[in-house]
């Protein structure tokens, strides 16, 4: 995977794992593991900073609450209203890229 | 207390203060608690859970740059862009600076407005004057806004800027930003300044109708620009 890529397109990733269900960080990450059959490793610490940023512009909010498991409480990510339209646009324009690059003769 | 999991948080803290601190670190910590369970369950050894879980991690520096960038850097232009606004006010007692820039909204053959662009030639002087540093790019084809150390870039065609991409730009530097509509005018709000953006036109009138619902006081959320404009 380019590091690159990834980076380009984390808040993407994190909207779409949050579109379904609030997660806190390491349930985020593991989701985007599994999700893609490893395809995605993401370092856990790395994807803390994005959704503090994701948070300050309201596309998530964030509630603290104790897991199944015990132990202190973890912040909950949850997609807004304002993160889905975000999202929507996010998606728009990865597909327009990447429709853009097959036509050069990218792929195939 | 363990200290290799202080040590970990205070390096991946290092640089945030106050409130964020605490926050990030309380975050850092209950989500590798999380881990260290779950190891702990799979039948590690405390010690070795918590090694793992915070391997999981990775470099704390990374972390602690990270936040610093979400946490810290906007506070810095935002108290820059109050300062400088403040600045502007005791130096302008005799109330706010007018200005004009006269455009056209352009519209297609259904009434659709298309691109509204202004001259950033009649921008520069009231920009300056609000304390923004305004430089064109080498090749031309953008401005960038410079507060302090921080910049915004906006793209330029010939000679001219979407109101669009203004405003975003503007809010991007922290200062107050907003944007004003009467029957057929358009006025830009920037600190003290007010700029006349539109000839008063049939046009300003349909751009003023389809520009969509962002409030005409202050802009104090970026992203309303983008979504809303």
């Amino acid at each position: 995977m380019d590091p690159n890529l990834f980076k380009g397109n984390l808040e993407l990733i994190l909207l779409s794992i949050l579109e379904r269900e609030e997660m806190y960080g390491i349930e985020i990450a593991k989701a985007a593991n599994e999700r893609t059959d490893g395809y995605f490793v993401l370092n856990v610490g790395s994807l803390y900073p994005t959704l503090h940023k994701l948070e300050q512009q309201r596309q998530v909010t964030v509630d603290s609450r104790t897991t199944a498991r015990g132990g202190a409480p973890v912040r909950y990510y949850k997609i807004t209203v304002a993160g889905r339209k975000v999202l929507t646009q996010k998606r728009k324009a990865y597909a327009e890229f990447h429709n853009a690059i097959t036509a050069i003769g990218g792929a195939g | 207390m363990n200290t290799q999991l202080e040590q970990f948080l205070h390096k991946a803290t290092r640089g945030l203060y106050g409130q964020d601190r605490s926050t990030v670190r309380e975050e850092l910590r209950s989500n590798i608690e999380q881990l260290m369970l779950e190891y702990q369950e799979e039948g590690d050894s405390e010690q070795v859970a918590l090694a793992r879980a915070i391997n999981e991690f990775g470099n704390p520096k990374t972390i602690s740059a990270g936040m610093a960038r979400v946490h810290n850097i906007p506070k810095i232009v935002q108290r820059i862009g109050l300062m400088a606004v403040l600045v502007g006010f005791f130096i302008t007692p005799f109330g706010s600076h007018h200005a004009s820039v006269l455009a056209t909204p352009w519209l297609d053959d259904r009434g659709t407005v298309k691109t509204f662009t202004v001259p950033i030639s009649g921008l520069e002087v009231p920009l300056h004057r609000a304390g923004l540093r305004v430089k064109n790019s080498l090749d031309g084809t953008g401005l960038t806004f410079e507060i302090g150390d921080e910049w915004t870039y906006v793209s330029v065609f010939e000679g001219s800027v979407e109101v669009h991409d203004l405003l975003s730009g503007l809010c991007r530097t922290g200062f107050p930003v907003g944007i004003e509509t009467k029957s057929d005018q358009v006025a830009l709000l920037f600190g003290k300044n007010r700029i006349e953006l539109a000839t008063p036109s049939e046009s300003t009138q349909a751009w003023i109708k389809q520009r969509g619902t962002i409030s005409d006081t202050l802009i104090t959320d970026c992203f309303d620009v983008y979504l809303k404009l």
